[in-house]
């Protein structure tokens, strides 16, 4: 993988690390597993980041606010 | 998602309804069923008369036809994971009668379950999930999934909602997509109903909508997120224009060729692909081949998108040309073309949770109800802004029937929806508002299926929860 693609990985793997009260196990397990089994793109990690922090976002906004 | 037959569906007087229910099958405990449970499942299922649905690529059972007393067959088949049961159930002419062949059909599947000790669950929670499991050991073996490039597809293993097919009309259509996509956000307030997932009260209520969100990230572009998961960021100006947005993408789906899936070698958007006469192209088998666009393409392609309001369009192959059809897109006329030229035309509202045991009837009448009151339902949509019902749709599943679109709360909206819904099925002349008490007593009491389910879970823990959520009949 490209240097830019595994520290956008990384960076999603610290996402799921630092917020395991939220994001449920199996999203983490599927999530990380697909990266091992495709390559993924700069755009699918770039959805990926944004997706998982609007949903931490919103969580801590709506349901803990 | 199988090809289309011609069978003509648009002389209906009144609208008829189809139903689309998924709920849960677990084991006694509450942990999911394996590759080998459900295979015990469809083997003790299927009875004489019935047909028995293998898959042509890996010739694993994935579901069955099950005759029923009016001689009519419904499909039932797994959907990705194989703890997901699905119904698709022929439109009716009423929701008495598709609550009567749903009623036969679910019975069939409950004496099925509770002899081979299984739960068939009327919420669609997973409580006990997949910790420390591998997902793959559990998603259906059918040859679609093998067609698919979709890398975390297996976010959809532990999904299920109750989807309701309505009649529309050719003028219909337009209005249809945009006034159900932008309530979809109402609905989710209504029957978010999947709180609980790996031992835990989540922070939604409804966990589903999240798998699709992070699904939609297997997508390549914009464009393929936005078919898989989210609100368009405007209302839909005419048809051409729906079809240019869901078609922006490269082909998600191979096509069919009796029955068989078949991917073109190179990437093409469906546009693309219906402009050109011959493209070389594989089959599962890995055989070379070609692909000949035809009308049954257009149909399938028109369905690609996964959005929450989302038409089928069958076209009259005896009104209707390929080249015809892309020279309206192109012109924007498709909503005057598509007049006289359809065989089938509705309405899949896939916005719905799966109903609690004997509410399962709610929603499509509240989404009957609402399509057959469209121009006060127009109304209700015009009081706030798309980008207000847009925010609605993407907090509903957290804030629940707390949620507030603009700067009011939603309960009141949600009170006139009901009765833009119960004048809806009221004309309609069939009784069938007594269907939507359900819907009224969340909006009394502000409590969602969800919140119903969190207050078990509190009370009496994963066993009572379990319990609780069980269909016993």
């Amino acid at each position: 993988m490209p240097k830019t693609t595994v520290s956008k990985a990384k960076q999603v793997e610290e996402i799921l690390d630092n917020n395991r009260d939220i994001i449920p196990n199996f999203f983490r397990t599927v999530i990380l597993n697909s990266f091992q089994e495709h390559e993924p793109t700069k755009f699918e990690l770039d959805a990926v980041i944004k997706v998982l922090t609007d949903e931490i976002d919103k969580v801590k906004k709506y349901a803990r606010g | 998602m199988r090809e289309a037959k011609e069978v003509d569906l648009m002389n209906f007087k009144e609208r008829l309804v189809g139903l689309e229910f998924e709920n849960p099958l677990l084991r006694a405990d509450g942990t999911i069923i394996n590759q080998e449970d459900i295979q015990k499942f469809w083997n003790a299922f299927i009875k004489e008369g019935d047909e028995r649905d293998a898959d042509y690529l890996t010739g694993v059972l994935v579901g069955a036809k099950k005759k029923l007393s009016n001689g009519k067959f419904e499909s039932l088949n797994t959907d990705t994971g194989v703890t997901t049961l699905e119904m698709s159930l022929s439109p009716c002419k009423s929701l008495d009668e598709a609550k009567k062949n749903y009623d036969e059909v679910r019975t069939a599947v409950l004496g099925t379950a509770k002899k081979l000790g299984f739960r068939y669950l009327g919420y669609a929670i997973w409580p006990r999930t997949f910790v420390g499991k591998n997902p793959y050991d559990y998603k259906t073996k059918k040859s679609l999934y093998a067609a698919l490039n979709l890398p975390r597809h297996n976010l959809q293993l532990p999904i299920t909602a109750h989807q309701t097919g309505i009649s529309l009309r050719a003028d219909e259509v337009l209005s249809a997509i945009n006034t159900l996509q932008a309530l979809s956000g109402t609905i989710t307030c209504l029957s978010a109903n999947s709180p609980i997932f790996e031992d835990k009260i989540m922070p939604w209520k409804e966990t589903r909508l999240v798998n699709w969100n992070l699904t939609s990230t297997s997508a390549h572009s914009q464009g393929e997120m936005d078919i898989f998961a989210q609100m368009p960021s405007r209302p839909f100006t005419s048809l051409a224009d729906y079809f240019k947005y869901i078609w922006r993408t490269t082909l998600v789906l191979p096509m069919l060729r009796n029955g068989q899936w078949v991917k073109p070698n190179q990437k093409l958007t469906p546009i693309e692909y219906l402009k050109g006469t011959k493209w070389p192209a594989k089959d599962l088998f890995g055989k070379d081949t070609e692909l000949e666009p035809t009308l049954s393409d257009l149909n399938l392609l028109s369905i690609c998108s996964w959005m929450d309001a989302k038409p089928h369009l069958v076209f009259k192959s005896s009104a209707v040309t390929l080249n015809e059809f892309l020279k309206n897109l192109e012109a924007d006329t498709l909503d005057e073309y598509i007049k006289g030229r359809l065989v089938n035309c509705y309405m899949e509202y896939r916005i719905g949770g799966s109903s609690p045991a004997g509410e399962e009837l709610a929603l499509p009448a509240l989404s009957l109800g609402l399509v057959n009151n469209l121009k006060r339902a127009e109304k209700l949509v015009a009081k706030y802004s798309w980008a207000d019902w847009r925010k609605l749709r993407g907090n509903s599943y957290i804030t629940g029937m707390g949620g507030k679109i603009g700067n009011d709360d939603i309960v009141p909206v949600l009170q006139e929806l009901a009765e833009i819904a119960q004048e809806g099925l009221k004309m309609r002349s069939m009784g069938e508002e007594k269907y939507l008490e359900p819907v009224n007593t969340r909006i009394m009491e502000k409590k969602n299926p969800a919140d119903k389910c969190i207050e078990v879970f509190k009370e009496k823990g994963m066993g009572g929860l379990l319990d609780y959520v069980t269909y016993t009949k």
